[in-house]
């Protein structure tokens, strides 16, 4: 192993011991084929992340598609058996627990998914969809109609509608759904895989305040993984930045969004499309280079370097190690941006062009 | 000003299905103007779409179409299919969201541009429309433009097979092209990289563009002019800082005011209540009434008219005058 151990800095005090401590989670998938199905390479989904999730926090993981965000918090569910590393809930790794264990576990540790029209069953009037987590976990029939009904409406429903089935609802509604099952066993944390991105803006500021809303009554965590850079500013408390599989960069919103000190996190918020004309056409866009690489075949050393417009030789060889850059924020690079630095300021230093674009090959 | 590229006027659009007929576009009539961008924005089932697929007669079977379009000196609408099909793909080109389901997996994208040259320019010799296949994909910036023009669309990533969906509708030199989500399955890296060639390609063909997205962010860094479309109906028509800094339509300003900024602004999010309504049953009044913070009785009795208000500057509603200014983000 070439991982190193470390403690990320809490930024919430020293006291607050973490809900949830992820450990150098690992998860490759075997890639196939052939008539034996002899396994012809590995897809480096996860590649050893490690972060702390505080009581009461949002702690937010952005990154682009086959990023691996999504697989990460289905790991830390174990709905996908991580491939080494530690999820430790309390003083407990999740990824030790028994099957039985685990069923116990999951009432602490929910999950809401992306799709409202994938994620509930259409054959199942609502009150069951809801009910289920009880009824699994033994909650008394009288009690679980009764908190189905409070859940319902604690959620922006009425409680008759427990006789309807999920095609009768629109998707705002469908994801309301699935928020109320996720807490129907009153858990800790819940990992809410792009709960908006299926939905309108309209719809998609309902949900939004629904979340902010029982997270304070419920007391909750969330590990919120979402693509919308906006969106997750606007949620999270702490922002995780992934690229292929691994963690860019870790920071509260502020440091990171206002003073993003990886390349990648730079440029991907230069990326973001700002809905205020004015400051569209002053703004000076950083445009990557190509597409993400495969993370069947991720580069060597750093994983960004082949599009990383400040990359240098010891990036191609070396793996930068996630490490503390300035109190709570850390930052997996071996020339990151200095506080008030810029990533067209270090270009022009370096002798890049800013405005040039070139196109690297999608291969 | 100059004479319009396309001008639509109150076109409706239909479809029948089982429980009814859904109209999907309700008496909309808005003009195109050479090299601009025209956004139309709105939400699902808000009739983006429609609107452009109808003007293209891409429609299903079971669609009603009234109104016209007339797209230099020739009405669309009405259109025969044998003249239909030597407009598109050659004066009016369309880029759909998913070029993965809009090429053909069994042919090169060089056999596919190639066919759209050909097709509308039968003398074109293979040579030449090879050459200029080439010459098409660097315009889009595909990188090593003679290997890639014999590559399948499965071998080119998703930003990649949607630069060569924009070659082959420029193929042509297109006098409007019609950009339906260009970049929504994108991702928002990628994202960047196609606008630019989107707007790169634009400038140098000279052709009009219709922008149709849901994304405020990506109409704010591209349009000329917005219209912004809600349950069928257009709501709100101007130019970008008129539908960004006088917003004159309630609708448009939940919008506006109901997306999360890069900012970090915390609290709860200004979210529009309810939902929008069905386009089964006729809506009786302003479409937008149920869910508007400053609906009266006169909305509810009958729809209102799309008022001018100066400049290129139009709102459907009654109290345009009552709306506080949304004023540029602090």
């Amino acid at each position: 192993m070439t991982a190193v151990e470390m403690e990320p800095t809490p930024i919430a005090g020293d006291s607050v011991e973490p809900l949830l401590k992820v450990r150098n989670l690992v998860k490759e998938f075997p890639i196939k084929a052939g008539f034996f199905r002899r396994q012809v390479g590995t897809v480096k989904a996860v590649s050893d992340v490690s972060f702390d999730l505080f009581p009461n926090e949002t702690l937010g993981v952005v990154g682009e598609s086959g990023c691996g965000k999504s697989t990460l918090g289905r790991s830390l569910l174990r709905l996908i058996e991580p491939t080494s590393g530690q999820v430790l809930f309390g003083d407990e790794d999740v990824t030790l627990a028994s099957k039985k264990r685990l069923r116990d576990l999951r009432s602490d540790l929910q999950m809401v998914f992306q799709d409202p029209y994938a994620s509930l069953n259409p054959r199942l009037p609502i009150r069951d969809i809801v009910g289920e987590p009880m009824r699994i976990h033994g909650v008394p029939k009288d009690e679980a109609k009764e908190r189905v009904g409070d859940l319902l409406t604690r959620v922006g429903l009425l409680p008759e509608h427990g006789n309807r089935y999920p095609h009768e609802f629109s998707g705002g509604q469908r994801q309301r759904i699935g928020i109320a099952r996720s807490l129907a066993l009153r858990p800790k944390v819940i990992v809410l895989d792009e709960p908006v991105s299926a939905l309108d803006v309209s719809i998609q500021a309902q949900v939004l305040n629904l979340l902010e809303e029982i997270q304070d009554e419920y007391e909750l965590s969330f590990v919120f993984i979402a693509h919308d850079l906006s969106v997750v500013r606007h949620t999270s408390d702490r922002v995780a930045v992934m690229y292929l599989g691994r963690m860019a960069e870790v920071a509260s919103d502020v440091d990171l969004y206002d003073h993003p000190a990886h390349p990648y996190t730079a440029a991907l918020l230069s990326a973001v499309p700002i809905a205020d004309p004015k400051r569209e056409r002053s703004r000076q866009r950083i445009i990557l280079q190509g597409d993400v690489p495969s993370p069947a075949k991720p580069p060597s050393g750093c994983r960004f370097h082949p599009r990383c417009p400040i990359a240098q030789d010891r990036c191609k060889e070396e793996t930068p190690e996630l490490t503390e850059f300035a109190p709570g924020h850390q930052v997996a690079c071996h020339f990151p941006l200095e506080i008030g630095e810029t990533l067209a300021g270090r270009m022009s230093d370096l002798g890049v062009s800013t405005t040039e674009v070139v196109v690297g090959d999608a291969d | 000003m100059t004479e319009p590229l396309l001008t639509v006027d109150h076109l409706s659009v239909g479809f029948h299905t089982k429980s009814g007929v859904v109209k999907a576009v309700t008496d909309i009539s808005f003009e195109i103007h050479p090299g601009e961008v025209l956004a139309v924005v709105g939400e699902s089932g808000s009739g983006k779409s429609v609107t452009a697929l109808a003007l293209m007669q891409l429609h299903p079977g079971n669609t009603e179409i009234t109104g016209t379009a007339m797209f230099q000196g020739r009405e669309l609408v009405s259109m025969g299919d044998r003249d239909m099909r030597s407009i598109r793909g050659s004066e009016i080109a369309m880029i759909f969201q998913d070029p993965m389901t809009a090429m053909n997996p069994v042919f090169t994208v060089g056999d596919q541009i190639t066919e759209t040259i050909q097709v509308h320019n039968p003398g074109t010799s293979n040579s030449a429309a090879t050459k200029r296949v080439v010459e098409l994909l660097e315009l889009v910036g595909v990188p090593e433009p003679k290997r890639r023009a014999s590559q399948y669309p499965h071998e080119y990533s998703g930003g990649m097979r949607q630069r060569a969906m924009i070659a082959m509708a420029i193929a042509n030199d297109p006098k409007l092209l019609i950009a339906d989500e260009p970049t929504t399955a994108l991702d928002v890296t990628v994202q960047a990289q196609v606008m630019e060639v989107l707007h790169d390609v634009q400038k140098e063909t000279g052709s009009a563009m219709m922008l149709i997205t849901h994304d405020l962010g990506l109409v704010a860094g591209s349009a000329d002019r917005v219209q912004v479309m809600y349950a069928s109906r257009l709501m709100e028509t101007g130019t970008i800082d008129e539908i960004f800094y006088e917003t004159s339509n309630p609708y448009t300003q939940a919008l506006l005011r109901s997306i999360p900024d890069l900012e970090g602004s915390k609290g709860a999010l200004e979210a529009i209540p309810g939902n929008p309504p069905s386009l089964l049953k006729p809506l009786q009044g302003c479409a937008f009434r149920p869910r508007c913070q400053h609906a009266t009785p006169e909305c509810g009795e009958a729809q209102p008219t799309l008022v001018e208000l100066g400049g290129q500057h139009a709102s459907r509603c009654y109290h345009t005058d009552k709306l506080a200014p949304i004023g540029a983000p602090a």
